[in-house]
Order: C-alpha cells, then sequence, then structure tokens
C-alpha cells in the first residue's frame, strides 16, 4: 500500500524507495504517538504522504500560470481513447512537476480538498487549483502522446 | 457516441487503487536503517552515562567473577566414604545461575580436587562423580564399586577434605585386599579414572561455558534494564518536549511566490475598508511673500523658519480601490526667527515693544520693562532676534487618490484644515539667551488651511502599511489683520505606519 503511495507521489522509483524507507522509520519511531483515533493504515498513509510533501515541497518552483488562462483550456478526454495501462499512466504522473504532482495526488488520487491542499503546502486555494488545472493540461497532452506512440507502434510494429 | 470525462477521473479512476509491493531487499535496508537510527535515538551523554553503566557492570561481574575463583578452595566439596547404595551426581542444577555468586565454580572446584589426587597411585581414587545422570550410568557399568562408592557432599575446610580423602584410600584398600583379582580391577579402576578425569575436564570445559553463557545472560538482562529505564526516561523527555512544542507555529517551507499568489497578496495588502495612521513630521515654517508678520518694516531683516517635529494621526476611509477619505487631529509646533534688530530707546520706550504686533502682556507693554531680569537682558544685548513659537491643533479632511496601487503605492491629497491656535508667544534672543517679550496679537485663535501633498507608501503585510508624506499647508486665515504683508504655510514630511482593516 505505501510503496504505491510513494510511486505516485514521487518523480521515480529510486525516489519512492527512498520515501518509503524515510516513511517507515518515521513510523517505528513515532509508533508510539499513535494514539489508536483513526485507522493504523490511515496514520502510515499519512506520514508516507508527508514525507513525499516534505521533499518535493522543499523544491524551489516557479509558476508561471495565469488563472483566467487555464480555466479556458479543456481538460476533458475521450474515455474510449483512453487504452493506457496501469505502468503508463503511473509514469505520466510522475513526470508531472513535483508541485502539480502533488497536488495532482492529493486532490485527485486521496481526495483532499484544495483548502486541506492549501494548508498542506502552504499555498492559497487559487494556487492548488490552479497548479490541479495545469496537471491535467500536461497529463491531457501527454497521454495523448502516448496514445498516439501506442497506435503508431501497433500499426507500424515496431 | 463519444463519452468524455475529466483527464483527472480517467487517471484516478485507474491509479486510485492502485498498489505495488517493494522488493524483499528493501526491507532489509529499512531494517538496517532502523537498527542504525534506532542507536542515534539517545543522546550522547546517554549514551556516554549507558557506556559508564555498563563498564561498571561487568566490572563488579568480573570482581565477583575472580572473588569466586579465589575462593575456590574454601568452596571444596568432595565425597564422603560411606558404604551405601546411594548414588549422588552432580548436576547441573548445582551450578549457580548467576556469575556473581562465589558458588559458581563449584563443579569445577570438585573436579580439580579429584584430579589432583589421581596424581597419587599409591592410592587408588575415589570416584567423586560426574556431571549428569548419563556419565553416573556409565560408571555404573564400569565400575562395580561405583554404587558403594561414589557419594558427594559438600566439605567446608580443607582439613576436612584430607581427612576424607585419607577415609577414602583406606576403605578402597581394603576392599581390594578382598579382591581375588586385584590386578585386574586396578587395570579396570585406572581406565575407570582415566575416563572419569577425561569426563571432568570436559565437564569443567562445559562449566566455564555455561558459566559464560549465564553471565551472557545475565549481562544481557542488566542491559535490557538499563535499555528500559533509558526508554522510559527517553519518553519523559519526549513528552515534555511535545507538550512544549504543541504551542509552536507549526512551521511551513516557504515556497516562492507564484504569479497568481503575488497578485492576490497583492489584492490583500491593499484592499481594506479603513486605515488607522498614527505619524511624525518634520516642519518648516516660512511665507510666500517676503514681509513680516510682526511688523512690516521687519521685511528687510533676515528672517527664516527653524525646524520642528509635530504628530498626529489620521483615519481613512476607502471609497473605492483608488480613492479614499482623511480625518485626522495633529500638533504642529512652528518657529520663524527675524534676525538683527537693533534695540534702542525712542521716547523713553524701548523699540521693540512698539513693534506692530507685539503684545508686551508680561512685561509692561509699551513701556521700559520695570522687570529686572527684562531691564538685565537689554542691557546687555542691543542687538537680538525675535522669536515667534506658534503651535496650531490641526483638523484636517483630506482626499487622496491612489496614482499607483500595489505593494508600493503613490498617492495624492488635498483637503481643509481647521487650525486651532495653541501657543503664541514671542522672544527676544541673544547669545543664548532668551526672554519673552509679548503675543503676535494679530494672531487668529481659529485659522484655516489648505494642505496639499503626496504620500508613498509600502504596504508590508494585509494590516501593515508605512507611510512617507511630504505636505504642503498653507494658511488661508490666519491673521486678524488682513492687511498684513505676510503669507505664512509650512511644509511637513510625514513618517507613519498604518494599521489596516476591513
Amino acid at each position: 500500500m505505501l510503496y504505491g503511495l510513494c510511486l505516485k507521489y514521487c518523480k521515480n522509483k529510486q525516489e519512492a524507495e527512498d520515501n518509503l524507507q524515510e516513511s517507515f522509520i518515521t513510523i517505528f519511531k513515532k509508533i508510539e504517538t499513535y494514539k489508536s483515533k483513526g485507522s493504523f493504515e490511515g496514520w502510515m498513509k499519512r506520514i508516507t504522504i508527508n514525507k513525499a510533501l516534505d521533499r518535493y515541497k522543499k523544491q524551489p518552483y516557479i509558476d508561471q500560470v495565469i488563472e483566467d488562462k487555464l480555466e479556458a483550456e479543456d481538460t476533458q478526454i475521450n474515455q474510449n481513447q483512453m487504452t493506457l495501462s496501469l505502468q503508463e499512466m503511473l509514469a505520466l504522473v510522475q513526470e508531472l512537476p513535483d508541485r502539480y504532482r502533488l497536488v495532482f495526488n492529493l486532490y485527485q488520487l486521496d481526495d483532499y480538498s484544495h483548502k486541506e491542499i492549501s494548508d498542506m503546502l502552504a499555498i492559497t486555494i487559487g494556487t492548488s487549483k490552479s497548479n490541479l488545472h495545469r496537471a491535467k493540461i500536461i497529463l491531457k497532452e501527454k497521454a495523448l502522446a502516448q496514445l498516439a506512440l501506442n497506435q503508431n507502434t501497433i500499426v507500424n510494429g515496431n | 457516441m463519444e463519452t468524455r470525462h475529466d483527464i483527472g477521473k480517467a487517471f484516478s479512476g485507474s491509479l486510485k487503487t492502485f498498489e505495488k509491493a517493494p522488493d524483499a531487499a528493501m526491507w532489509d535496508s529499512i531494517a538496517a536503517e532502523l537498527n542504525t537510527s534506532s542507536k542515534v535515538l539517545f543522546p550522547i551523554w546517554l549514551q556516554v552515562l549507558g557506556g559508564i553503566t555498563t563498564i561498571a557492570i561487568l566490572l563488579t561481574g568480573f570482581y565477583f567473577l575472580n572473588d569466586s575463583n579465589s575462593t575456590k578452595d574454601t568452596n571444596l566439596t568432595t565425597t564422603v566414604p560411606k558404604k551405601t547404595n546411594k548414588t549422588k551426581t552432580l548436576d547441573y542444577k548445582d551450578v549457580p545461575t548467576a556469575p556473581q555468586k562465589q558458588t559458581a565454580l563449584y563443579p569445577i572446584a570438585a573436579a580439580d580436587s579429584l584430579l589432583n589426587r589421581k596424581t597419587t597411585p599409591s592410592k587408588p581414587k575415589q570416584p567423586l562423580g560426574v556431571l549428569n545422570g548419563s556419565v553416573a550410568s556409565e560408571q555404573k557399568d564400569d565400575y562395580n564399586y561405583s554404587s558403594d562408592l561414589v557419594t558427594r557432599e559438600k566439605q567446608s575446610t580443607p582439613n576436612q577434605n584430607q581427612n576424607t580423602d585419607n577415609s577414602e584410600a583406606s576403605f578402597l584398600i581394603s576392599k581390594r585386599a578382598n579382591s581375588a583379582a586385584a590386578a585386574k580391577e586396578d587395570l579396570a579402576m585406572q581406565a575407570y579414572l582415566d575416563r572419569i578425569a577425561s569426563q571432568l575436564e570436559m565437564s569443567k570445559s562445559n562449566t566455564y561455558r555455561l558459566a559464560a553463557i549465564d553471565y551472557q545472560n545475565w549481562l544481557i538482562r542488566q542491559k535490557a534494564i538499563i535499555a528500559q529505564n533509558n526508554q522510559i526516561f527517553l519518553s519523559k523527555i519526549k513528552t515534555k518536549a511535545i507538550a512544549g512544542k504543541k504551542d509552536k507555529k507549526k512551521k511551513t517551507t516557504k515556497l516562492p511566490r507564484t504569479d497568481i499568489e503575488r497578485e492576490l497578496k497583492r489584492t490583500e495588502a491593499t484592499t481594506y475598508g479603513w486605515a488607522v495612521s498614527p505619524y511624525v513630521s518634520t516642519l518648516q515654517y516660512s511665507s510666500f511673500v517676503k514681509g513680516s508678520s510682526i511688523d512690516d518694516r521687519l521685511k528687510n531683516n533676515p528672517r527664516e523658519g527653524i525646524a520642528t517635529r509635530g504628530y498626529g494621526i489620521t483615519a481613512e476611509r476607502t471609497i473605492s480601490e483608488k480613492m479614499s477619505i482623511r480625518f485626522g487631529v495633529g500638533y504642529a509646533p512652528l518657529q520663524y526667527r527675524t534676525e538683527n534688530f537693533q534695540v534702542t530707546e525712542v521716547d523713553g520706550v524701548l523699540n521693540i515693544f512698539q513693534l506692530q504686533a507685539i503684545s508686551g502682556d508680561d512685561i509692561n507693554a509699551g513701556a521700559l520693562p520695570t522687570n529686572a531680569e527684562a531691564t538685565a537682558f537689554f542691557n546687555q544685548n542691543d542687538v537680538v532676534s525675535i522669536d515667534q513659537e506658534i503651535s496650531y491643533i490641526e483638523i484636517p479632511v483630506d482626499f487622496s487618490y491612489k496614482l499607483i496601487n500595489k505593494r508600493v503605492s503613490l498617492s495624492t491629497f488635498a483637503g481643509l484644515s481647521l487650525l486651532v491656535l495653541n501657543d503664541n508667544s514671542i522672544f527676544a534672543t541673544a547669545k543664548n539667551n532668551r526672554l519673552q517679550i509679548g503675543n503676535d496679537r494679530n494672531l487668529s485663535a481659529l485659522g484655516l488651511g489648505f494642505q496639499a501633498g503626496a504620500g508613498l507608501h509600502y504596504n508590508a503585510t494585509k494590516n501593515w502599511r508605512f507611510n512617507f508624506e511630504p505636505v504642503v499647508r498653507m494658511q488661508l486665515t490666519p491673521y486678524k489683520d488682513s492687511e498684513t504683508n505676510f503669507s505664512p504655510f509650512y511644509t511637513g514630511l510625514q513618517f507613519g505606519l498604518s494599521y489596516k482593516f476591513k
């Protein structure tokens, strides 16, 4: 469970393993602070996500996105087109810029609200929304490119 | 028909439940890291304390171990030859479990005793026993007399041991004398004794080994106790530290702001309903025309305003993003100096008291001062400066317009002020001495002023702003006598801080 989480939040396998290791060390160190108020699984998951956030939100990142412009761009995709494998989708998520990846994972995969994300990453709600939108646009572009590549591979047999 | 979905949902549908197990080597790495990090958990001083404690325990254990070795002679145990069918064998239950006890090497002492006796061939050796039941059984098989001979009791002193040896020897000899196959028995006896000696050697090393194991176990237990105590101590420290940290603000990593964030912050910092702004100002009094408020005849005398310091507070109410109205109250002390006034006596009256605006209320206006201090002053100083000290309570109302409304903003403002005369004094000064010679009777108690200025502001945060505002305030109705050829104004450089709120 935690390794899959690390793979989604980190940019590659190596960093995912590093993150998992750091998470487990923290879990064992702080296990006495677990108060049994929530599920243990959820507690471990939060620690793992926090580790990933600490890892990547330290990276300086200059966001040049203008929100108005973003809102105009389409993030819809034809469902029938989405024939990417799980590994391909994971790779596309990992290729996202750090903060986009964090926001996308938190919002889309782990159901955090923009308010919660803004608190966790010390950004505004607007920034969280724009980062998510930008992440979707990048994913869409890359997904379409990957689908075209796959199609080309099938047609040409390469 | 195409079904379009948000790409985020398409990804979440697949990746939300994504799970994968790490490589097996990953767990080894985590385990190794955990071991390493668990050691780091102890601070240096605790490690030193633990080291000292461990050394102390080791030394204590070593001391008791040596003590046991040194006292083995006094703890010798041997057998008492008795014609009895009872056979007592040594067992590990006789071996003390803790090495610090003095009886720890008791079986070894017994073995040593027997081995020593073996070196005397004239006296058949008494098989004293073995360390376990199986050896005792073998003993019965190899030597028929064993059931009669092998008996072991603890003796408290070496003398008793010696007596016991003699008894054993006598007993053996008498038995052998009654035997028809003494030689054969001797051989059997010798073989048996060799075997016993071998077994005792083995048991001796076993005993050392077991004692060492016991000692190690005991050390491990002690270390565990120390570690447990340390853990309790650390838990208490952690609890205190956590309690102390609860009040501290959660640390968050600061990221460079995006354009949107900057815009939001700027909007946040420049959007407010009210602003309260205290300020201090440096004031300079002056006139638009070349005249004197005291007397027109002084228009050719050198004159200058003297810098003073005022203060006040304004309340600003925004009308729109760029416009606002300000109200306030301030204190403006002003000083104006007319120099090179020649004091002379004209018709028995000092000319300084004959100036148009002078109201010599304090010192015999219009005549020679009878005040001793004034007489002395003018006798010593015939050329003096005339200093006016005028202060107003200002109540301004301004209209302000922001030319630039960003983090650093620029504004301009203009308005009217009600000026309430607060202080009005005229002094003659010379050589650092001053004498009040009266008041300017021409000054209005209540006047009107017009002010205009510019403001440079730095919106530091949502609630705080720094201000720098040069302002010019022209007095519209400063005098009762409108014919006075003097148009006073004063400039101010205001420095202030605003607290903004909705």
